[in-house]
């Protein structure tokens, strides 16, 4: 185990180098550059002096290897700058806001998993009957409505008095209440809870015929005992492996989530700063992504070896 | 039972009296709603709308610029007098007001009398505006009319000639050349030096000003907080304890928290639904003429446009700008009729304007050597009587285009329009990153701009836009630069507008910008919001300190 978890430890390092070089040579190569963004047509009253010396302290005006051999040995010291637009250092933009992004995604896949998991479970037992029929029919609906629609209908239907009730405020984190979660979480969670529910509902029926199965209820085992530690536990691997993969759109969807429920996470603030070429900002967000991403992968791999004890890492 | 009854009464009432207490005592909160997150909050740095909206707040200067009146208001400085020295140059004399106090916030410790504002803490303002280091000072090109400024920039002058502290509460200004609005633009928002360099960096993420509020907290793309000043120098304002600006990056929810009473606000509509806003909230509606105009620009550096001028005046008239604004953009904006200004400013009718008219717009190009041939471009066009084929010689034509303004009515009725008359076009939508960039590297033949005028001047917008091939269509002109300057240091207002006049009959004759429309100043507020008074500048320039809030009217 402790073997496989370094050589896994290990392999984050070029991946993390490949996506910075590949990241940063996009940012690069797209045009425009802070200074002009932020200053529109202000950039004209300014004197080309104070825009070459702008450039100049900015490093803008150095050819594409210097900047990226800057930003490499930056990132290699833990250093990931100052933004150009804000003037404040990136990993604080990052540490305020990281931990909201995902406190999101967390309740997000929360609602998820208790959503997706009984509606998959519900839908391979009852087979073919009405409510797996509604069930599935449902979870085709959840997985073809976007986020930022589901989000506009929840809240008219969850915020408004006019169009609904007004049980959750509109947007915002509320300095960390809870209730402000709730709705984002909801949305978030929907469109997950139905991949997860049809991946569960084949898993379950796939896993219905096998012998062990019709062993532990030839024991004597409830019905209850059958479902939960046999049933259920051998299906739920595929359904990991989803949730796995499932990370990367909960961050996507969590980047629309955050601007329709003005959730201060790191959706909001990567956008404005691909639109000025924040680069640091850029480059910064994307790296806490990716390593999220990979973070979270190596723990749903670990995740097998306690859903499946004959998995064994060596 | 009475006693138990008359018990019970006593105990509610004590139960109840601390809690109405608290809701008396509960703090005015201004809840402001903003698109945009102030880039940062250095005045020295960046002076956009997004920052100004914050600022304005938080910061004074020696005098300040009513933009509900147009009028010029003591500020920092009680009073002032103009003169002349002995070289017949221009001078300032500023009496500051005496017991200013800077702002107190966290992280900021004064020493003895190092919290009040003198003559020797504006002037290391100014000096500071005037430095040369970009990461210092972006303001110095706008002060350069101070005498001596220029050189100090340069770094070959220790100090300012123009800049003297006659005594602790005296400030003498010296200006090269008369500048008439140098008590709008050449001032500078005052900070305290002791917070500068207590703060260092963090100068750009917090404000130590001495205007009515000051600053609590910043969490970007979130809320910005600000408190009332309790050491404000103005007897009775700011009147609310303080105002908290919330991004909203989307106005449909913006739109939902005005509806539950969320926020106090609601300054931009949803895109479509302006119609039906207004009626939901017919009371709460207010809308005032702008200073805005929308244009579309020529690049007139180099080009297919720069060379053809009738070509212009083609794609001039063939601009509807009354369907495109008062019918399909739901009012949005005042179709431009006129020219290049508002028509609330002074010269704001040229000689020469563009109507809508396609046959005089077919003609025009007919007459520039681009005959149409053949078929009609498209087959039919509603409300077009008549289409023209294709034109000999006509390069495609590709008009740039922000991504944020794409879905304007008028982009779509141009390129009817002009597909109509025989011309091939097609939209370049970009973002703002990559607009700009081809606007500067000369990519864009056409393209479509605003700009928003901070004063009901015609140097305002020409000045930007004109002057010396400043603006983004790149055009000078030798006969109008000379006229901008004369204008400039005219003290005689009726001489001044003539000479505006002459400006933009020239400008609109040469066709090199098609005005499309002039901006209203649009806003929804509560009830219980009292004055709130923008001026056309737009809804940022209202002061916010002599806003009150009537807490019967609040649900």
């Amino acid at each position: 185990m402790t073997k496989y978890l370094t050589r896994r430890l290990i392999q984050v390092i070029p991946t993390l180098l490949f996506i910075y070089t590949i990241t940063f040579a996009l940012s690069y190569l797209m045009p425009g550059d802070p200074i002009r963004a932020q200053l529109g047509e202000e950039y004209y009253r300014l004197p080309p002096e104070t825009i070459a010396a702008m450039e100049e302290s900015l490093g803008l005006n150095r050819p594409f290897f210097v900047q990226y051999l800057d930003f490499v040995t930056r990132m290699v010291r833990l250093d990931l700058g100052k933004s150009y637009i804000q003037k404040e250092e990136v990993s604080n933009i990052i540490g305020y806001r990281l931990p909201r992004t995902l406190q999101l995604m967390a309740g997000g896949m929360f609602v998820s998993l208790i959503i997706g998991i009984p509606a998959g479970v519900i839908s391979a037992l009852k087979q073919y009957s009405w409510i797996d029929h509604l069930l599935m029919v449902l979870a085709l609906i959840g997985l073809s409505m976007p986020v930022f629609w589901q989000g506009l209908i929840a809240q008219l239907l969850f915020t408004q008095s006019k169009t609904g009730i007004a049980l959750f405020p509109v947007a915002g984190y509320g300095d960390g209440n809870p209730i402000y979660m709730i709705l984002p979480s909801l949305v978030l969670g929907t469109s997950l809870s139905a991949t997860i529910a049809r991946v569960t509902r084949s898993s379950m029926l796939e896993v219905r015929g096998q012998d062990y199965l019709r062993t532990a209820r030839a024991k004597g085992l409830t019905p209850r005992l059958v479902l939960v530690r046999h049933h259920l536990r051998n299906a739920l691997i595929p359904v990991v492996t989803v949730i796995g993969l499932q990370v990367a759109g909960l961050m996507t969807g969590s980047l629309l989530t955050e601007t329709i429920f003005n959730w201060p996470g790191l959706g909001r603030a990567i956008v404005p700063a691909i639109q000025t070429r924040d680069t640091p900002v850029i480059m910064g967000i994307l790296m806490y992504g990716a390593l999220t991403f990979i973070v979270i992968n190596l723990l749903t791999d670990l995740l097998y070896a306690i859903v499946d004890p004959r998995i064994r890492y060596a | 039972m009475f006693k138990k009854g008359f018990a019970f009464f006593v105990i509610l009432f004590l139960v109840a009296l601390p809690l109405v207490a608290v809701a008396q005592n509960e703090p005015v909160i201004l809840r402001y709603p903003i698109t945009t997150d102030p880039e940062q909050l250095n005045p020295f740095i960046s002076d956009t709308i997004a920052v100004g909206t914050v600022t304005r707040n938080i910061f004074e200067s020696l005098t300040a610029y009513n933009a509900a009146t147009g009028e010029i208001e003591p500020a920092l400085a009680e009073s002032w007098d103009i003169g002349e020295d002995d070289q017949g140059r221009q001078v300032y004399t500023f009496k500051i007001r005496p017991g200013v106090l800077f702002h107190q916030i966290d992280g900021v410790t004064y020493g003895e009398g190092e919290r009040e504002v003198t003559a020797d803490v504006v002037l290391w303002n100014y000096l500071t505006a005037l430095n040369g280091d970009e990461n210092v000072s972006i303001r110095a090109g706008e002060l350069d009319v101070i005498s001596g400024a220029k050189a100090f920039t340069e770094g070959t002058a220790e100090e300012v000639e123009g800049l003297k502290v006659l005594d602790k509460y005296t400030l003498q200004i010296t200006l090269d050349a008369p500048d008439r609005l140098f008590l709008i633009n050449g001032m500078v928002s005052i900070t305290s030096p002791v917070a500068y360099e207590q703060l260092g960096e963090d100068i750009n993420n917090k404000a130590v000003g001495t205007g009515p509020f000051q600053f609590v907290e910043w969490l970007r793309q979130d809320r910005l907080v600000l408190e009332a000043n309790p050491d404000y120098w103005k007897p009775g304002v700011p009147k609310v304890d303080g105002i908290r600006f919330i991004n909203f990056g989307d106005a449909n929810t913006a739109l939902l928290a005005y509806r539950e009473n969320e926020i106090d606000f609601l300054f931009s509509f949803p895109d479509g639904q302006r119609a039906a806003v207004i009626s939901e909230f017919a009371d709460d509606f207010n809308e005032k003429p702008g200073l805005h105009v929308r244009y579309w620009g020529f690049n007139m550096n180099n080009g297919f446009f720069a060379e053809n001028p009738l070509v212009r005046k083609a794609f001039s008239h063939a601009l509807d700008r009354e369907t495109a604004w008062t019918i399909l953009a739901e009012g949005a904006r005042f179709p431009a009729n006129l020219g290049m200004l508002p028509p609330s400013f002074p010269a704001s009718t040229p000689a020469t304007t563009y109507p809508y008219d396609l046959q005089r717009a077919a003609e025009l190009l007919d007459e520039a050597g681009f005959p149409a041939t053949g078929a009609p471009l498209i087959a039919s066009i509603e409300d077009v009587e008549q289409c023209w084929g294709a034109r000999e010689g006509m390069p495609e034509v590709q008009i740039h285009l922000l991504e944020a303004i794409s879905g304007e009515p008028q982009v779509v009725l141009w390129q009817e329009a002009l597909t109509c008359l025989g011309v091939k076009v097609t939209f370049k939508v970009e973002d703002g990153g990559t607009y700009w960039d081809s606007i500067v590297k000369d990519d864009a033949m056409i393209f479509t701009n605003g700009w928003a005028a901070g004063l009901v001047d015609p140097s305002d917008v020409f000045d930007f836009l004109i002057l010396e091939g400043r603006g983004s269509m790149r055009y000078n002109n030798p006969e109008v630069n000379e006229l901008l300057r004369q204008a400039r240091v005219e003290l005689d207002e009726d001489a001044r507008n003539q000479l505006y006049q002459k400006v933009h009959d020239i400008v609109m004759e040469d066709a090199v910008v098609i005005p499309s429309a002039y901006s209203k100043v649009a806003w929804l507020q509560k009830p219980w919001i009292q004055d709130f008074v923008p001026g056309g500048g737009g809804t940022y320039t209202a002061p916010l300190w002599n806003v009150s809030v009537n807490a019967d009217l609040k649900p």
